[in-house]
């Protein structure tokens, strides 16, 4: 236990924010967002929401379909959120920026996924114990 | 809360700057108390004279001379050897900033409670 | 007041000025390609006081390992409870 640790939040669980600006192929960011997402809800802590910023936000293209020999860097997003109920989010500027969701047409997104704006990235950043930045 | 924004990358890396600006500005409307340090190529931010629109880049000078405006009452603070490093003085950027030492930014993150970057 | 530092850039130039900015006492985690500082700025880091961690994974796929005593290798557990031990946590990319 660091000295930075108080009793309090050495026994209790926390509740996490993460920021995932990598995009799901290209840099190891985002797979280490995912390792470590997946630790943390086991571990029992809450994370609170996932909010994917910047080229993060094609993690939400719906239809992705890799090898079957690799791992969908999507895919297991979409497991997180239906088996531990994550909130996944991307920002709808960044989104609609990269033409990842636009708002006048019906746009797939993967299982799983929402679009709010970046203001929702700060509430959740201010009622977190935690925030973690990937990419 | 107490956020520190932190701004490392070059103004010209695509679309990062105006990004990073956007959350930058979005978190001082939720009256956060909010504070910015520029390191390495960051500083880059307030170098004068930039037209960014030669590389089809927004021009964010505006919003870096107006931090008041959206609530961000404190000049952004400067690291000295970045601006060194890079040969820029202080005089010649286009707002006027706080500045410290590298040897003091060890000490400086402890002021805040969130941190985030660019 | 310790501050968690994840490092995911190789080492190179500018680790210099990220390695000043991190105060004795704090915690450093290196992760991705950071993990390659392992060989040659492990020393400098553990020099300044500072609390090393690896990632285990990450140190694996690039056929590292470490018996050093003085660094943690640690696993995705592991790296929930530094977030945990920190309140402040810096990624460096």
């Amino acid at each position: 236990m660091s000295e930075s640790q108080t009793p309090a939040e050495a026994s209790r669980f926390l509740s996490y924010t993460l920021q995932v600006n990598a995009p799901p192929y290209g840099g190891e960011a985002a797979d280490l967002a995912y390792g470590f997402a997946r630790a943390l809800v086991r571990k029992g802590h809450r994370l609170k929401r996932v909010f994917f910023y910047r080229d993060g936000v094609y993690h939400a293209l719906a239809g992705a379909m890799p090898p079957a020999d690799e791992t969908c860097r999507i895919a297991r997003w979409s497991e997180l959120a239906r088996v531990h109920g994550v909130d996944l989010v991307v920002c709808s500027a960044a989104a609609q920026r990269r033409g990842v969701w636009n708002p006048e047409v019906e746009t797939e997104l993967a299982p799983g996924f929402r679009v709010a704006g970046l203001a929702l990235l700060v509430e959740s950043i201010i009622e977190s114990d935690r925030l973690l930045v990937f990419g | 809360m107490r956020c520190l924004f932190v701004f490392r990358h070059s103004p010209w890396e695509g679309g990062r700057g105006a990004e990073s600006l956007d959350l930058l500005l979005t978190l001082a409307a939720f009256d956060q108390e909010v504070e910015v340090l520029l390191l390495d190529d960051g500083i880059w931010h307030l170098c004068s004279g930039q037209s960014p629109a030669a590389i089809g880049l927004r021009d964010l000078g505006a919003l870096w001379r107006n931090l008041s405006l959206y609530g961000i009452g404190g000049s952004p603070w400067v690291e000295d050897e970045s601006l060194g490093e890079r040969g820029v003085r202080a005089d010649d950027l286009s707002i006027p900033v706080r500045r410290i030492r590298r040897g003091r930014v060890a000490e400086f993150w402890n002021r805040f409670d969130t941190i985030l970057g660019d | 007041m310790a501050v968690l530092h994840l490092i995911f850039c190789s080492p190179g130039q500018e680790w210099d000025a990220i390695v000043e900015r991190i105060a004795p006492g704090d915690s450093v985690l290196l992760l991705a390609d950071g993990v390659l500082g392992v060989r040659r700025e492990a020393e400098r880091l553990l020099a300044r006081g500072v609390r090393l961690n690896v990632l285990e994974a990450d140190l694996r796929a690039r056929g590292f390992g470490s018996d050093h005593p003085m660094i943690r290798v640690i696993d995705f557990d592991g790296f929930v409870d530094l977030t945990v031990a920190h309140r402040r946590i810096l990624s460096w990319k």
